[in-house]
């Protein structure tokens, strides 16, 4: 027992004077938590539009207006340009999604009765086109309606009729879905990112043991131990026990440091959250132990060791969102997936069996993984296995 | 050529092994490939949008022909479903969302109360926000005709009067004109081009680890008591770093051209020659990252720490416009944005002289920060 106590403390101390690791370990997980959770926040970004008006004619001031209104409502952000080329030049280097430009004679054309248009330039992202160009549509059909009043029947004043409802007086829309969006579910992008990559910088800790050993072994202080008179498997579990330590650092303060800095609602269950990177550290030490059983040595294990979460990552939707959606079932082998799928059950603190079936299945990889990891041991520790 | 002999070593370090030749030159490619796979399977899922159009009078049919005429939507009609089947479909993720229109619509408007026709959605995002916007504008010119109708005591009675209204509108006197913009694909969907960029970044920069390594090793040291220049040894060690990007850049891209197809419209000669001052940008930024760290291995940490961040808020994986505006501004500072815009100018059909300024930044990148980086090469500095 002696043993092993020793053997954790000296690898904590070894840990917490690896600075650059723990920046990594931890630095790096926040740092992507930040972008990601910020680039992908669920509110709707508006369609910027840029608006040149050229006429000088009577319509001028009802154009003016009509573009202040609709920037009034949620989907439509106006930009007064200075030119029609400056229009063009937005809607190509992507500083507006829509542009429009009003020629300086629209009000004399309207006025004499011939056809007049505006120009628009749509941008790169459809659905923004079609706000816009809905935008665009209201007023034109205004106009249209007025002048098709005036030929059909006589009447000079349609325009009064014509009020400027919004979108939710004309049609009734219902919302079926719970959450705010289609691609995180319940959880925000913030919630949905920190759940991801907490998951993944744990296993990521899980190869710090595999690693230790390994260096160990290489510099033949593990050989050493051999001709202790203490027992070496208490050794062996002390080194694994070490970086358990150090995943156990970083849960807590990936969670505390969300939790204060960014805001990040984790469900208050703390005990399930524990729970849940407990099993998750295991699963990555296990996994960790297994590869460089077979790798033999350092280089080899930390890049397969790498790609494996790197891609069990990506597979279970980390970096893109819906990803998971297209591997047909694959993300289900990842430890990643149930990791974060019951995290977020229990961030949102809804369906509370399923968040437990699916920490079952995480505790069954952990369990299958340190099985066989403890079968391959012997061949990471052993010096001539 | 002594500057000929250290780059053909460097590479020899970078990609002369097996390692790393399955690591910077195969692993890319394979993860490259695997991405334009993906890729175009993300492109043709279009909205899928059940309508039904209920309505016994004539003023639904206005509101199915507008959705028709969108082509971002698919719309697939059934006129035989209930209000509740349909909501069933979106529920159940068959459909995106549904439009009902009903039974009662013109009979409604004919009396004077604004009918409405209803959208079922998942929740609200930008696309469907658009549909109903769309829907509103044109149920609103329909209810603001029938009151335009209704308000004049002298036609009121007369339904053809109505149909002539709406007609008179269908060729309407004011039109919006769609002008061609010559809209690049690349930084609406940057992802392949991204993965690119940073693969080029990693790479770079382990290179340049190489020659930091022979400082600490102080190999270095001794490359300067060799009768050489200064000038040699550092023009050695930069074009070596170039030459590395240049390989991995050669097999990627012939990779994607000729093996996958995926060409993005731009001739393969200018898509390399923006990559190759891309290219010279990297190897300045890692150069000067590697200034202000201690030793090699310092150095491919800190990397970790700087290249995925700022990928991603370049916009190499997700479009810039999406990001907070501080994030857009701070990708002003990175190359990638550089690069990412000209090579979208280039596959929107624009030629050389239209990229000059992306250009011009990412060769003063490469100068500020190569001579900010030339410190890399000062063999008395070690940890």
């Amino acid at each position: 027992m002696r043993a092993w106590w020793t053997t954790v403390y000296y690898e904590c101390v070894k840990y917490s004077r690896m600075r650059s690791l723990l920046v990594i370990l931890i630095g790096l997980p926040l740092l992507l938590i930040l972008l990601l959770g910020s680039a992908f926040n669920t509110d709707i970004k508006p369609a910027k539009v840029a608006v040149f008006n050229a006429d000088h004619g009577n319509m001028r001031d009802g154009i003016t207006l009509f573009w202040e209104e609709a920037a009034a409502g949620p989907y439509i952000k106006v930009l007064q340009a200075k030119s029609a080329s400056e229009v063009q030049d937005w809607v190509r280097e992507g500083t507006v999604d829509y542009g429009v430009s009003i020629p300086s004679d629209f009000s004399l054309q309207v006025e004499t009765g011939k056809a007049a248009e505006w120009l628009t330039y749509a941008g790169r992202y459809e659905e923004k086109n079609i706000a816009a160009d809905a935008v665009v549509n209201r007023y034109l059909s205004t106009v249209n309606l007025q002048i098709a009043a005036v030929q059909i029947l006589g009447v000079m004043n349609a325009g009064d009729i014509l009020k400027e409802p919004s979108a939710e007086d004309s049609i009734v829309v219902h919302n079926l879905g719970m959450g705010d969006s289609e691609i995180f579910g319940e959880t925000s992008a913030i919630q949905y990112y920190s759940a991801a990559y907490l998951i993944m910088f744990l296993l990521y800790g899980g190869m710090a043991a595999a690693i230790a050993l390994i260096n160990q072994r290489e510099s033949g202080t593990l050989q050493r131990m051999y001709t202790n008179p203490s027992s070496f498997r208490m050794t062996t579990l002390g080194v694994i026990c070490g970086s358990g330590m150090l995943a156990a650092l970083q849960a807590i303060v990936i969670v505390v440091f969300t939790s204060f800095v960014y805001d990040v609602n984790w469900g208050g269950q703390y005990e399930i959250i524990a729970l849940i990177c407990f099993l998750t550290a295991a699963a990555g030490i296990g996994l960790g132990i297994t590869i460089a059983s077979f790798a033999q040595n350092k280089k080899t294990t930390q890049t397969f060791f790498s790609i494996i979460v790197f891609s069990m990552t990506f597979l279970s939707g980390g970096m893109m969102t819906g990803i998971e959606k297209m591997v047909g079932g694959a993300n289900k082998l990842t430890i990643n997936h149930w990791a974060s799928t019951s995290l977020r059950a229990v961030m949102t603190g809804t369906g509370q069996t399923e968040a437990w079936q699916e920490i079952g299945v995480l505790a069954l990889f952990a369990l299958c993984l340190l099985i066989i990891a403890i079968i391959r041991l012997p061949k990471v520790v052993k010096p001539h296995a | 050529m002594p500057s000929l002999h250290i780059a053909a070593h460097l590479i020899r370090r970078t990609m002369g092994s097996r390692r790393g030749l399955i690591m910077n030159v195969l692993l890319p490619a394979i993860i490259l490939s695997m991405m334009g796979g993906l890729l175009s399977g993300l492109l043709d899922s279009k909205p899928v949008i059940v309508v039904n159009i209920a309505d016994r009078g004539s003023l639904g049919a206005y509101l199915a022909s507008t959705l028709e005429k969108e082509p971002l939507y698919a719309i697939q009609k059934h006129s035989n479903l209930t209000e509740e089947e349909l909501k069933a479909l979106v529920s159940d993720g068959e459909a995106d969302a549904a439009v009902y229109v009903p039974a009662d619509f013109t009979s409604q408007m004919l009396s004077g109360t604004h009918s409405k026709a209803i959208v079922y959605q998942m929740n609200e995002q930008l696309w469907n926000a658009s549909l109903s916007a769309m829907l509103a504008v044109e149920s609103d010119r329909l209810y603001a005709t029938v009151e335009l109708m209704r308000g004049n005591e002298a036609y009121a009675a007369e339904p053809s009067r109505l149909a002539a209204l709406l007609e008179a509108q269908a060729a309407p006197t004011i039109t919006a004109i769609q002008s061609e913009m010559k809209l690049g694909q690349v930084v609406s969907n940057p992802m392949m081009i991204g993965l690119i960029l940073m693969f080029l970044l990693l790479l770079v920069s382990q290179s340049i680890g190489f020659v930091m390594e022979d400082r600490d090793t102080r190999t270095m040291a001794r490359m300067y008591t060799a009768p050489l220049r200064a000038f040699d040894i550092a023009f050695g060690n930069f074009m070596g770093s170039m030459l590395v990007g240049t390989i991995q850049l050669l097999i990627v891209l012939s990779l994607l051209y000729y093996a996958f197809g995926y060409s993005l419209g731009i001739p393969f000669g200018s898509l390399l020659l923006v990559l190759e001052c891309y290219l010279l940008a990297a190897v300045g930024l890692t150069s000067a990252i590697a200034g202000l760290v201690r030793s090699s291995t310092q150095l491919s940490q800190i990397n970790n720490l700087l290249i995925i961040p700022s990928c991603l808020i370049s916009g190499c994986f997700f479009p810039l416009s999406i990001m907070p505006d501080f994030m857009q501004k701070l990708a002003n500072f990175t190359p990638q944005k550089w690069a990412i815009q000209a090579i979208d100018r280039l596959g929107g059909g624009y030629s050389f002289s239209d990229i000059g300024m992306q250009l011009l930044i990412l060769l003063l990148f490469a100068a500020v920060l190569i001579t900010f980086g030339s410190v890399v090469l000062r063999p008395n500095r070690t940890s």
